[in-house]
């Protein structure tokens, strides 16, 4: 009841704090003004006790208890001051947040530095999520501290992470300390690959014409200007150092036999378990690392391998058909 | 993903090492099974810790409870009473910790531990107390911030000390809350049977009672003289007179208080202040022959001070008396008649003695002088009697002839009640030893004495002191010189032929008095005291909530802004902030580094211009260089670096 009551009131903290500035610029610090700060359940109990204390010291008129009362009661007082200065002044900047597949758990990543004092037992969890437990880091003043939180990705698409709270009760746990960060993270999501897809459709050759050159990397054929997002590996070293500058050596192959992964030969499937069964065959296209095109509707991918063109056709079949691609 | 509310080893080893700490000066007390239970409990939760064993089911809890709750009950005969509370209380917490699964039981084991650290002082309350007092709080916060540390395991350091900063910023907030916090005049409840162990005189006396108490050297009260302390022998400490003899003792008549005291005092008064240290007795103690009683205090017919309620706690009274008197005017027949008693039958050869005495001197005055010469001539005084028998005053005057104060006073009373004139004991303590540091003049126990009044028809009670005839010394010079050393203390205070050891232990009782004055007897009145210091007179509980609430908030202001500045200093990186000690170390031998100047411009510069600086400063920019720009900066580095600018010096 009582959790309840203060979940509710720390949400609705949150959503006046952040009626204006979402998502905020990083790196944001916890300034004085972002950090709230309320006793825990241990906290009242605390104060119950020392009540206790002070009853029985005034009863036996012991001063010795007095002493030990009010020193209680100072070192409850200090803790609080205490609890606050470990999350005071941390700056925290969101960081790089890996895609992941359906079903998986993600990854937000959570940059912590810090001016001065060392912090510890900073925790890191979702707002709105009730009872969450969280993840704990120390952040020292020598580096950075990364946290990251994790997420459970249920389907495929744009993951966002929500609002964020940063909270510490360490020295006493007497005292809870917050605030809240929203940078408007997110994480791509792809389709939860699936394995009843089969063997790659080579024999679905679209077409079939003859023998048309695709760009590969099997013989040598000539070198033109660099371009922003060729691998160094195909980077002609030697041309530089004769001074020719940035060239870039273009092999050519004669591919066989072309493949098409294709949305529209899955027919009778339902799209979800579609992009899953292609997402499969992207994967296991490229572990064969033979080039491979893409044809969804409305978007065609051209035949390629590498990394680079796997990321490509993932994030689009994570993102196919979803309105929010920006 | 771990789980913050589980005990790790290093934290259940704490709480069992904190559990250990607070329950320590119990041991003592405990009946010896309690303290075996409460260590099985330990180890065995030590073992389950260390182990990850499960932690024992709730029924076996429930039947170790119950069979230390009958063992109790049978050691001591009932089940309330602090004796049993604390030892309850002792053993409940032992289980609690035994049986603790969750982080959330282990904070309520060391809450627990709080009561203990608390019932640790209904026993005694002195300054290791008072320092043990501020252990238990260190420990226990120590591992309240052990278990606060989600995610890493703390080293000893980081438990240590963040523990250590708390405890003594909360020092300023504990004074101002220990001083302004509304004190109360009497508890608020009793428990019935809340009789402990005292030391002091008490309203019997039988040979070996005072001698026995004599070997004490604890402090029965402190007095402050508001003029020069009155010479040793007139400081007759009067406390429970004793009229009555029962077989081998001597008791108290039950006197009725007075309203009035009906003496003449032949001096002007004196005036002083005692501070009684708690005996659970209602005897208060004054010089012969108090002027009035304290508020909270009667008189009663034979001129002793009884306290309405039991000394329980350090107790302080303003007296005067009058060294001169003139006592018992207005006594009559049936009064006195009282102080003629004895049973009759027991010491044959005393009461002829006495007789004998009374047919031959029929002066009572001449009778006790000749009393007093036969003490003289062939008793001794020694703290070491022998036993006596079953006609012990006999035995003592006529065999052994050696005593204490009791055995001389009984004696002497005895002889003169046999040969018909008035006469009783009177019990307290006689002279003290002035603290040179404080100006005070403590009674300790040691000083316990008995002595004898007279009834003369014309003069009323006279104080008539038989060890004074044994051994003068005694009385003029005080207890040590009279006996020789005594205790183990006294063996080396008197060893000591510098007095240095004596003047450490006056020091001793100096603190010891402070001590008791600010924070053992601060009370109601202390704190009106205080307060009127700073001009506040009539202070009342509202105003004094106002004043804590005011000095708690000013305090907590002054801790925080003292805590939190430190998050607003920009710290440089220590590499930088050593780079600017060497140039400063520099600019006071007059090489200024420009602001535009970068490490190696301004090392060629110091080249050009002071080549001898230029070769021991040269390492010192290099390392800079390296740790700055060429991506160095481990631990060790950093620390070299650091300590190349400390040994820095700019030759001329």
């Amino acid at each position: 009841m009582l959790a309840n009551l203060t979940f509710n009131l720390r949400q609705r903290i949150s959503d006046w704090i952040f009626r204006a500035r979402f998502p905020e610029q990083p790196p944001v610090i916890l300034s004085q003004r972002r950090i709230f700060i309320l006793p825990t359940r241990t906290g009242y109990f605390f104060a119950f006790v020392l009540l206790l204390l002070l009853i029985a010291s005034i009863n036996y008129n012991l001063s010795l208890g007095f002493l030990l009362t009010f020193l209680l009661a100072g070192i409850g007082s200090v803790s609080m001051l205490h609890t606050f200065r470990n999350l005071a002044r941390l700056s925290i900047s969101p960081g790089k947040s890996e895609p992941v597949f359906a079903g998986d758990t993600a990854h937000f990543r959570l940059v912590f530095s810090n001016p001065g004092l060392p912090r510890f037992a900073v925790g890191v969890k979702h707002a709105k999520i009730q009872g969450a437990i969280g993840e704990f880091a120390d952040v020292h003043d020598t580096a950075n501290t990364t946290i990251d939180l994790p997420a459970r990705a249920e389907r495929r698409g744009r993951l966002t992470c929500g609002r964020v709270e940063i909270f510490t009760e360490y020295p006493t746990g007497l005292f809870h300390a917050w605030s809240y960060v929203d940078f408007g993270a997110s994480c791509l999501v792809y389709p939860k690959p699936d394995s009843r897809a089969g063997v790659l459709p080579v024999d679905a050759h679209a077409g079939g014409t003859g023998n048309i050159p695709v760009s590969g990397d099997e013989e040598f054929q000539s070198l033109r200007a660099y371009r922003p997002g060729d691998t160094p590996r195909q980077i002609a070293w030697k041309a530089l150092a004769r001074g020719q500058g940035l060239l870039v050596k273009e092999f050519g192959s004669t591919a066989s036999s072309e493949l098409w992964l294709d949305y529209d030969s899955l027919q009778g499937l339902p799209m979800e378990e579609r992009l899953s069964r292609l997402t499969w065959w992207v994967m296991e296209a490229e572990r064969s690392q033979a080039p491979y095109g893409m044809k969804l509707p409305g978007k065609t991918l051209a035949p390629s391998s590498g990394s680079r063109h796997e990321a490509q056709c993932l994030e689009a079949l994570a993102l196919f058909g979803l309105a929010a691609d920006a | 993903m771990l789980n913050p509310g589980a005990l790790t080893l290093a934290n259940v080893t704490w709480l069992l090492a904190a559990m250990g700490f607070v329950i320590a000066p119990h041991v003592a007390r405990l009946p010896l099974w309690i303290s075996a239970v409460c260590l099985a409990a330990g180890a065995a939760r030590w073992w389950i810790a260390r182990h990850a064993l499960r932690t024992p089911p709730w029924w076996v809890m429930a039947l170790i409870a119950l069979a230390v709750a009958a063992g109790a009950r049978l050691e001591y005969g009932r089940i309330f009473g602090r004796e049993v509370g604390v030892t309850l209380l002792i053993v409940m917490l032992c289980l609690k910790v035994l049986e603790m699964r969750m982080k959330r039981d282990a904070i309520i084991a060391i809450f627990l531990g709080f009561f203990l650290a608390l019932t640790n002082f209904l026993y005694s309350q002195t300054m290791a107390m008072g320092a043990y007092m501020v252990g238990c709080a260190w420990i226990f916060i120590a591992t309240l911030v052990g278990f606060n540390r989600i995610g890493t395991e703390p080293t000893l350091r980081e438990r240590v000390v963040p523990a250590f900063w708390l405890v003594v910023q909360a020092v300023p907030l504990m004074l101002v809350l220990f001083f302004l916090f509304p004190r109360l005049s009497g508890p608020l409840w009793r428990m019935p049977g809340e009789d402990q162990a005292s030391t002091g005189l008490s309203d019997e006396m039988t040979p070996g009672d005072i001698s026995r108490l004599s070997q004490s050297e604890a402090v029965a009260f402190r007095v402050d003289f508001s003029s020069a302390v009155p010479q040793n022998e007139d400081l007759y400490w009067r406390g429970p007179v004793l009229g009555q003899q029962v077989g081998r003792s001597w008791r108290m008549y039950s006197e009725r208080p007075i309203a009035k005291l009906d003496y003449e005092p032949q001096s002007p008064p004196v005036a002083y202040r005692v501070t009684l240290q708690p005996n659970n007795k209602p005897w208060l103690f004054a010089l012969d022959m108090p002027a009035a009683a304290p508020p909270d205090a009667d008189f009663l017919g034979d001129y002793q001070l009884r306290s309405r309620t039991l000394v329980s706690n350090l107790k302080s009274y303003e007296m005067t008396s009058h060294l001169r008197y003139r006592a018992g005017a207005g006594q009559t027949e049936r009064a006195l008649s009282r102080f003629l008693q004895y049973t009759p039958g027991v010491n044959p050869r005393t009461l002829d003695y006495a007789r004998q005495l009374r047919a031959e001197y029929p002066d009572p005055k001449v009778l006790i002088e000749k009393l007093m010469a036969r003490y003289n001539s062939d008793f001794e005084y020694t703290l070491e009697p022998p036993r006596l028998g079953a006609n012990p005053v006999d035995e003592f005057l006529f065999d052994t002839k050696k005593g204490f104060c009791e055995h001389y006073a009984g004696s002497f009373v005895l002889v003169l009640r046999a040969a018909g004139i008035p006469a009783r004991v009177v019990t307290g303590y006689q002279g003290g030893e002035v603290n040179p540091i404080t100006r005070q003049l403590v009674v300790r126990q040691s000083e316990a004495h008995a002595w004898a009044e007279v009834w003369f028809d014309e003069l009323g009670w006279v104080r008539a002191d038989p060890t004074f005839a044994v051994s003068p010394l005694r009385i003029n010079r005080g207890m040590s010189e009279a006996l020789g050393p005594q205790g183990v203390l006294n063996n080396l205070i008197d060893a000591d032929k510098l007095g240095i050891l004596r003047q450490l232990a006056f020091s001793w009782d100096a603190v010891n008095s402070q001590w008791n004055r600010w924070v053992i007897g601060f009370n109601q009145d202390r704190q009106r005291n205080l307060l009127e210091a700073f001009g506040a007179f009539d202070v009342d509980w509202r105003d004094l909530a106002v004043a804590l609430i005011i000095g708690a908030m000013l305090t907590g202001g002054v801790v925080g802004l003292l805590l939190l500045v430190r998050l607003y200093q920009h710290r440089a990186e220590p590499v930088v902030a050593a780079y600017d000690r060497f140039c400063r170390k520099l600019a006071r031998s007059g090489l200024t580094r420009a602001p535009h100047e970068g490490p190696m411009d301004f090392l060629e510069r110091i080249r050009r211009e002071r080549p001898a600086t230029a070769t021991d400063a040269a390492p010192v920019f290099e390392a800079y260089v390296r740790l700055r720009y060429a991506g160095e900066g481990g631990r060790e580095q950093v620390a070299a670096f650091r300590s190349l600018v400390r040994r820095f010096r700019a030759a001329g």
